[in-house]
């Protein structure tokens, strides 16, 4: 009798669980492309008006920026002055492979950000901030798109999570 | 008999969610899924209130 409850109990609370992750990734990424946007516009006006080398600039941004936007920054100045002979491009892919397996943003984000980077560190000063600006425009659209995909989809798991896992420990009860 | 009650209480609440969050025809098929349960059930209690009465009155 005791069993079955903590069992039944288990099910439920492993399931509201699954539930709630789902419902928290759609929660995070309006936030976290945001905060893209924010870091990509600092990156703007640092590669503007200061005449600091890449890595140095993206150091300074990642101490500014939101804690979960400041390691995708770290990480491409650690690759780049690590002397392995990586090009912006490719540090720039490198740490972006593990932010995105570290957060919540979509397919979409990620390939926008794979093609800001190809231009990365490449051309001059004006080409590099019609770069970024093409970035942060392309996000804009995607946080508009997730915000209202949020609003859709977060309430919906949620409660998704917690009914299914009802239903399996009353069929099983 | 509270299995039945229980599994259409959140059978109807489910199909409200997905509903409301716009994915009408999941949540038409949820209900549909629901309602099959249910029935199976119904049958099982039918088929032993059958024998029952069978086994009582000695009939057939």
């Amino acid at each position: 009798m005791w069993l079955k409850l903590v069992g039944g109990i288990l099910v439920i609370l492993s399931s509201s669980m699954i539930g709630f992750i789902i419902a928290g990734s759609y929660k995070n990424r309006p936030t976290t492309l945001r905060n893209l946007q924010v870091a990509l516009s600092m990156l703007e006006s640092e590669i503007n008006y200061g005449h600091m080398p890449l890595p140095q600039a993206l150091r300074s941004i990642s101490k500014k920026c939101d804690k979960d936007v400041a390691d995708l920054f770290a990480q491409t100045a650690h690759y780049l002055s690590s002397r392995r002979g990586l090009t912006a491009d490719e540090a720039w892919e490198m740490s972006l492979k593990e932010f995105f397996l570290n957060s919540n943003i979509a397919e979409n984000d990620y390939e926008i950000l794979i093609a800001f980077g190809k231009y990365l560190g490449s051309t001059d000063k004006q080409d590099q901030i019609k770069n970024i600006r093409l970035a942060l425009d392309n996000l804009r659209q995607q946080e508009l798109s997730s915000i209202h995909e949020k609003e859709k989809n977060e309430k919906m798991w949620r409660y998704l999570g917690v009914l299914s896992g009802i239903m399996i420990v009353l069929l099983l009860y | 008999m509270f299995k039945i009650a229980a599994i259409g209480i959140v059978i109807s609440i489910l199909s409200k969610v997905l509903d409301e969050a716009g994915r009408k025809e999941q949540a038409q098929m949820t209900t549909l899924v629901g309602v099959v349960i249910v029935l199976m059930m119904v049958i099982q209690l039918v088929s032993q209130l059958f024998s029952n009465v069978k086994s009582m009155f000695q009939l057939y």
